[in-house]
């Protein structure tokens, strides 16, 4: 009995100190003096300049650590254009192209090429004379004219007629007649890595795509494009398709870059970087290692950044998990930034009553547009008069003239507008509280979301929870993202949730009116196409937009049509017209609604890089929670931190210290 | 045991791997979204035309026609199937399926087979104590255990593990088989990362299960500590070491051996969960990508595998448990 109660104290003794031990550890945090205590002791200039190698404390091994994805061996493969790619991080810092541009601000940098000149009608290129492959070759003109031969899907060559290479270092692009405007040119040829394809390695492939396209004829008909201004035939176009598919199982095993890493080595988790020492910009690299991590797990993620293992991380997640992450590392600082996107819904108005402009515009007032941002990315901006422009919002004073801007109608809440607008239209509100339309029925609307994608789906579930407040029953069905789409394309949802209003590639209000008009956008409003006859009698969609609508100024405008003569306006002013018209329209039709545009930002490590941080004088004010930038230095200096460190870009600017 | 039963148990596997493997393709063909949908979509957008002429163009490049009649495709696969070969990979056109099975299953199996023989040695002696200490502190706190882990899905334990372990402490690394400076092969630096990297996946599995066959344990010592012969035993003044362990456990143990079988096939099933969380690169990894892609024929074959592995599992256990227990007899006609 004794040595029984002996043996209960000694268990219950055990298993304190064990949940003690358990407690203390999970409260543990670091205890060294973090990036607020080194500004405020005065350490501003030190972390500005580069550290030299003996003074290298918390990064001995100069190695830059990220997160990025590929697909895991023996998946593998050096083809950035084969299936999976060669990953989305390290295809930046292994692969270039002649110029180099930021996303979000369109600012475009010299890279392989070293200079430009503009005439009329071409693009005269001069590259660097220094440049080497992965693989100890030389790049050339030849490599460029390669790329493009060959990757004649790349959107640049739609306005080329050919591409010129008199000598090595020199490439000279024809442009159509008449040509895009100067700054469309570099924007457009900004948006590919003319490094992906060495002629050395890929020229039995380049030399039968130049082959092929050496058998089309130039186009006749002004109404269709094709590469380099050539009627491609649907034969020709299986040839060249098949040409294009061998080449992207072609391999090699490794990816050969000209970038100043080059592959080292990958595993299913991690993928190492190695300096290459024939880097034509030696004095930009000072990292020797770039280790990237692929962690899918978000929690793993917000896990890694908090251990300090990461030195750059993108993204900016939950307030609470924010600040608990802040909190816990005392080197962390996170700067924000918009997205050139923002989350919202757009009407499906292949279904009725959504193809009714005045039940879409009844609906749009209904929303609570900060509701819906609180929910969807509380550092998000909402736009509560818009309904959606096809223009980034934060741009939209910047890229519409005040006076359209001023004409736009309001689309603020107002539940009595709603009401209003719904009884013109023949609807009734039942002592339940229900609308009914016409014919007497209460609807049941579904808005579509991907799983995956949580501002969108909480969000659209505010959303459907407002709509059926007010009276008309919606519910949300979020579903897996690899069917969403396609569904969403095919009509399957009354409402569907996606991007709008969006450019991921360059800052051109044209670029984001053709996901409004020509891509997303368009497929999920359900916008028409030009339908023509076929051989036996069919009628068959042409994929070609077909939609003709009064203006501002209140004459009919084949969208299409401005659509395509954008690119080639020379004048400013005209352009800016165009783009007023536009969203002016986008606006007034309200074919879908614009929640919030979305905010993002970058994580640093201070204590394993220093470098000339963004915002430095008022890191200790807010205490590592940067705000959005107003100032417009700090505001490209941040938009380089976030879109720059998925580049060759950033690194440059840090250093490992 | 005779030959005629073993043949009967074998035959009666062979057409369960083959029902298994006419559902597994079926039921994929019969999952909304095709590997076209999403292939098409990147083609369009890398060769800048419509999402129409992208989908005419992968069929015709492909060797998949969506539109091709269900059982030709069947009659197609199984002939592959004859000649050991499960196909290319729809997605990787260059990786077929028996590569990529044969990359991915050595791990899931060192894990799991690890996990197994641990959780299970360490439980059946647990569940012995238990039986024979019923009124010791021992009981109350491993069926507390057992419960508690039981009740928590796996992958939470995992993430824990990884939160405590390998994050907060440092101790373990965070994901991955091995690291990428160890050069890969039969050396002693190799095979100790391994078991590193393979310490918090195995403890998952472990912590999670080892509580299950203690108490599966515990129930049927107690069955037969009720037995004749084991009272006869004690009378004739058998330790009760021995009692324990030669005549408790080992008659006790018996039916567990089922269990182990149904165990591994179910630890295969729900290794996609546990892989992910570590990023281990198993089965599990493989199925997930699979099925977000839609490739069918990578799917088919790691569902055909971890098909056969199951059943193969059961046979085994059926002809151990008759080769251990002379009392049961497989069925001869």
């Amino acid at each position: 009995m004794n040595v029984l109660s002996g043996r209960k104290r000694l268990s219950g003794l055990c298993l304190s100190i064990v949940l003690g031990a358990v407690m203390i550890v999970s409260g543990c945090g670091t205890s060294a003096p973090g990036l607020v205590d080194r500004l405020s002791a005065g350490e501003v200039k030190d972390m500005q300049q580069p550290v030299p190698d003996a003074q290298i404390k918390y990064n001995k091994d100069k190695i830059f650590h990220v997160l990025g994805g590929w697909p895991k061996p023996p998946l593998y493969q050096g083809n950035p254009f084969g299936s999976g790619g060669t990953g989305d991080t390290n295809n930046r810092y292994m692969f270039e192209g002649l110029f180099f541009f930021i996303r979000s601000m369109n600012n475009v940098y010299n890279r392989l090429a070293e200079s430009s000149e503009d005439t009329e009608q071409t693009t005269t290129v001069h590259l660097h004379q220094n440049v080497k492959w992965h693989d100890g070759a030389p790049f050339t003109s030849k490599d460029v004219w390669a790329y493009y031969r060959l990757n004649n899907g790349a959107e640049v060559t739609k306005y080329l007629t050919s591409i010129e290479t008199p000598d090595d270092y020199t490439v000279v692009f024809h442009w159509m007649n008449p040509a895009p405007y100067p700054e469309l040119r570099k924007l457009l040829l900004a948006q590919d890595l003319q490094g992906q394809i060495p002629y050395h390695i890929y020229k039995k492939y380049v030399d039968k795509a130049d082959a092929l396209l050496k058998e089309a004829k130039p186009l006749t008909d002004k109404s269709k494009d094709g590469p380099f201004n050539l009627d491609i035939t649907d034969e020709l176009s299986k040839k060249i398709a098949l040409n294009w598919n061998e080449f992207t199982r072609a391999g090699p095993k490794i990816p050969v870059g000209t970038g100043p890493y080059k592959f080292e080595k990958v595993t299913t988790t991690d993928m190492l970087l190695d300096k290459f020492e024939d880097y034509w910009r030696p004095d930009a690299v000072h990292f020797d290692k770039i280790w990237i991590k692929n962690v899918p797990e978000l929690s793993a993620q917000y896990a890694l950044v908090k251990a300090g293992k990461l030195d750059w991380y993108d993204g900016t997640p939950p307030k609470d998990i924010l600040e608990s992450l802040l909190k816990q590392n005392k080197d962390l600082v996170h700067y924000r930034m918009y997205d050139p996107a923002s989350v919202g819904l757009m009407y499906n108005i292949r279904n009725k009553p959504f193809d009714n402009l005045k039940f879409r515009q009844a609906l749009t007032y209904v929303l609570d547009k900060k509701k819906l941002r609180e929910i969807g990315n509380f550092y998000g901006q909402e736009y509560p008069k818009i309904s959606m422009t096809g223009i980034m919002p934060s741009s939209l004073e910047k890229e519409v003239d005040k006076s359209v801007l001023d004409q736009m109608t309001d689309y603020t809440t107002n539940l009595d507008k709603a009401a209003e607008l719904l009884k013109e239209i023949g609807w009734t509100k039942g002592s339940d509280g229900l609308w009914r339309d016409p014919d007497g029925k209460v609807p049941s609307f579904i808005i579509g979301a991907p799983n995956n994608w949580a501002p969108g789906v909480n969000s659209a579930q505010i959303a459907a929870e407002q709509f059926t407040k007010f009276g008309i029953p919606t519910k949300l069905k979020a579903v897996d993202s690899t069917i969403y789409f396609s569904n969403a394309d095919k009509g399957q949802y009354d409402m569907s949730m996606d991007w709008v209003d969006v450019s991921w590639g360059f800052q051109n209000p044209w670029s984001s009116m053709r996901v409004l008009f020509w891509q997303g956008t368009k497929t999920k409003v359900g916008f028409p196409n030009v339908k023509k006859k076929d051989a036996d009698g069919n009628e068959v969609d042409t994929g070609k937009l077909d939609l003709k609508l009064k203006g501002i100024d209140g004459k009919v405008y084949d969208i299409d049509k401005e659509m395509k003569r954008f690119p080639y306006v020379q004048d400013e002013q005209e352009r800016r017209k165009i783009i007023d018209n536009l969203a002016w329209i986008a606006n007034e039709n309200c074919w879908g609604v614009n929640f919030f545009q979305n905010a993002t930002g970058a994580w640093l490590n201070t204590k394993t890089m220093s470098g000339n941080f963004p915002m430095m004088d008022q890191i200790v004010q807010y205490n590592r929670d940067m705000p959005l930038a107003t100032d417009p230095d700090e505001q490209l200096a941040i938009t380089h931190l976030n879109h720059g460190f998925n580049s060759t870009y950033m690194p440059e600017e840090y250093w490992p210290r | 045991m005779s030959l005629k039963g073993v043949l009967k148990r074998i035959g009666v596997s062979l057409i369960t791997v083959f029902l298994a493997m006419l559902l597994t393709f079926f039921l994929l063909r019969m999952t909304p979204g095709s590997a076209i949908d999403t292939w098409a979509r990147d083609f369009a957008t890398q060769r800048g035309m419509s999402l129409e002429e992208a989908y005419r163009q992968i069929t015709a490049m492909i060797n998949y026609n969506p539109k091709e009649p269900i059982f030709t495709q069947l009659g197609r696969y199984l002939g592959g199937l004859l000649h050991g070969n499960l196909g290319m990979s729809m997605i990787y056109q260059n990786v077929s399926v028996n590569e990529i099975i044969a990359n991915a299953l050595p791990w899931t199996l060192f894990v799991l087979s690890v996990s197994l023989v641990i959780s299970f040695l360490i439980g059946i002696n647990l569940g012995a104590m238990m039986a024979f200490k019923r009124k010791t502190v021992l009981d109350p706190i491993i069926s507390i255990y057992a419960i508690l882990t039981s009740s928590v899905p796996n992958f939470i334990v995992g993430i824990l593990l990884l939160v405590i372990f390998a994050f907060q402490f440092g101790w373990f690394p965070v994901n991955g088989a091995y690291d990428p400076i160890v050069e890969p092969g039969f050396n002693l630096p190799f095979i100790l990362n391994v078991l590193y990297h393979g310490a918090l996946p195995i403890l998952t599995y472990v912590i999670t299960t080892i509580g299950t066959w203690a108490l599966t344990m515990k129930g049927s010592a107690v069955n037969v500590l009720g037995e004749d012969y084991i009272v006869a035993a004690s009378i004739r003044g058998v330790s009760e070491r021995t009692l324990m362990s030669r005549y408790v456990k080992r008659n006790a143990m018996l039916p567990l051996i089922t269990t182990l079988a149904v165990n591994f096939g179910f630890m295969l099933g729900g290794s996609p969960l546990i892989e992910n969380v570590f990023s281990y690169p198993g089965m599990g990894y493989y199925i997930g990508q699979a099925t977000q892609q839609r490739d069918y024929t990578l799917m088919q074959g790691l569902l055909l595998v971890t098909s056969i592995a199951v059943i193969l599992a059961n046979l085994a256990s059926d002809l151990i448990y008759a080769k251990l227990d002379p009392r049961v007899k497989l069925e001869e006609g």
